[in-house]
């Protein structure tokens, strides 16, 4: 489990003089296991927050907490803690190994991992993230496509057995198949390795079908907390901080003001049971 | 107007980036280029302002070669460009700065530059920001400052390469609001994006695929096709897969690239009458 207690953090030399905080006074806990949604508008502290999370940004006030212990970055070893994995936006530009292999492994053998062992890593988290280690391993990172460079840069992330991955942005700038590719595994990091996940998006319609918990930031605070269904219930909330909603929501408001309101909208996340909504309203 | 004649362009490390594209761009179209990545439709942005240039066929601009480096700066004042990142086209602080840059470098006198900074910046809704600095901006307000800034050098088509990438929902649709004021003011307007809805705002869609022109036409001609997008990669935008999962409920709607037009479908369903 994964906390943060009251955590306040600023780019500013003197955020009490300028009021310039990037997060201010958030609380907020990952569950063992979960998959955790974060959403908000662009500059509301969401980037921040997932190193926050992760330990490579150290906040100004309050603490960060792994099963009750801090969160700490181990200056002797030089070695960040892996037991929270970060991946940034665009992780695929930090890709600099001359063999996808030699790339993900390089991960395990920082922590001290021995040849073999770090080898046999890299070749587990290949296959975890559904690229065949014969196939890809000796390939030059920079030969395969954009979807396939941004598995192995996650593939780097996981061979350091992480228990909680948290993502920003996963599936960002990807084109729409390479982005369904990653959503599915980052589902199934989830469900099947039993991995909890944190992920920041602008896409409302991920966080809605795939997060079990979602949190929004408004200029550095928590504004609304609760399942996906909860949220985004007060849609006029959400969009009066320029967030929109997920588009099965945004396409049942549109009817409702044509005057063919849908008896709920609770929970309406995927296109099929819109589509049974509307199918039973038509009838 | 842009033409693209049997226009071919590999890339140094020997990928074939355009293949054989023959393609004309008309004055005061809206059109959006498409495709998964690597599938070259950045690329073919790049030729249209000659930051790239064809290693075969020709690209002309106007009429102008843009391998001919006299036109090289007759081409560029036409040809606006607006990249993904706003962060890596803004020079200047504040805000009003940002757009003189681009009319200062033309040497205009100064009455002249300011009137096309308040005018661009009006047009892209942030009057009023002249003073502001550059860096506070949010990323939907660079990036207007980005096409601002484009504007104030007069062009007469704008591209932009992914624009909206990096934008968050309500960014979006600024940009896209700032897009179709444009259009109708007579702009050209090229669109690069992966983003199949705001695709369905353009007048012609063309898809890339491997370098080549792999189809296109109108939102509704393009766009409906389901199993043709899944092949390039791309997939229908929202109101066409909500149409067919409706068709599949026995709701005789027509595939629709456009929400409201679905809507509108509805509607006449409900009311008893025939939606076509």
């Amino acid at each position: 489990m994964l906390s943060l207690e009251n955590i306040s953090f600023s780019y500013s030399a003197d955020p009490e003089r300028t009021g310039e905080w990037a997060l201010r006074d958030v609380s907020l806990t990952v569950r063992k296991g979960e998959f955790l949604g974060i959403a908000g508008p662009t500059g509301s502290g969401k980037s921040t927050l997932s190193q926050v999370l992760c330990g490579l940004a150290a906040p100004a006030t309050g603490s960060v907490l792994f099963d009750g212990k801090p969160l700490t970055w181990n200056r002797r070893a030089e070695t960040p803690d892996a037991r929270v994995g970060m991946a940034f936006q665009y992780p695929e530009r930090q890709l600099f190994g001359a063999s996808v292999l030699e790339d993900v492994a390089f991960g395990p053998k920082n922590l001290g991992a021995g040849h073999e062992e770090a080898r046999n890593r890299a070749m587990e988290a290949l296959e975890r993230v559904g690229l065949d280690p014969e196939q890809v391993g000796d390939a030059n990172p920079f030969q395969l496509s954009g979807g396939q460079q941004r598995k192995v840069a996650l593939a780097g992330i996981l061979a350091m057995r992480p228990s909680i991955l948290v993502l920003d942005e996963p599936a960002a700038g990807l084109d729409p198949v390479a982005h369904g590719e990653v959503m599915d595994l980052v589902s199934q990091l989830h469900t099947r390795d039993g991995l909890g996940v944190v992920m920041v998006s602008h896409s409302m319609q991920d966080i809605a079908r795939l997060c079990q918990r979602m949190v929004v930031l408004h200029r550095g605070r928590i504004f609304a907390e609760g399942s996906p269904a909860e949220v985004f219930a007060d849609t006029e909330r959400i969009e009066s901080i320029g967030l929109a909603l997920p588009r099965t929501l945004d396409f049942a408001r549109k009817m409702e003001k044509a005057g063919m309101p849908l008896p709920s909208l609770d929970g309406l996340f995927e296109i099929d049971d819109l589509a049974d909504a509307i199918a039973e309203l038509i009838r | 107007m842009i033409s693209f004649e049997h226009a071919s362009f590999s890339y140094p490390s020997g990928t074939k980036a355009l293949d054989d594209v023959s393609l004309t761009i008309e004055d005061g179209e809206f059109a959006c280029l498409l495709g998964g990545n690597g599938s070259g439709k950045s690329t073919l942005a790049k030729h249209m302002n000659a930051l790239l240039f064809p290693d075969e066929g020709t690209v002309r601009v106007y009429g102008m070669d843009t391998r001919d480096p006299k036109a090289l700066y007759s081409i560029r004042s036409k040809v606006g460009m607006v990249f993904q990142n706003p962060e890596d086209q803004l020079v200047a602080s504040p805000v009003e700065n940002e757009v003189a840059f681009g009319p200062e470098n033309l040497g205009l006198d100064p009455q002249e530059i300011r009137s096309r900074v308040t005018w661009a910046l009006e047009s892209v809704g942030l009057a009023g920001f002249e003073q502001r600095d550059t860096a506070a901006l949010s990323g939907g307000q660079k990036q207007r400052l980005a096409i601002a800034g484009a504007l104030a050098m007069h062009p007469q088509i704008l591209i932009l390469d992914e624009a909206s990438a990096m934008l968050d929902p309500k960014g979006r649709i600024e940009l896209m609001e700032v897009c179709k004021k444009l259009h109708s003011w007579g702009m050209t307007i090229v669109m690069v994006t992966h983003s199949m809805d705001e695709a369905s705002c353009a007048e012609r869609v063309i898809i890339l695929d491997r370098g080549r022109i792999a189809a296109q036409g109108s939102p509704d001609e393009v766009l409906c096709d389901e199993e043709r997008l899944r092949k390039l990669k791309l997939e229908a935008p929202f109101s066409v897969k909500l149409s067919c999962a409706l068709r599949s409920r026995g709701v005789p709607v027509g595939a629709c690239s456009d929400a409201n037009r679905l809507i509108g479908q509805l509607s006449a369903l409900k009311e008893g009458r025939c939606s076509r």
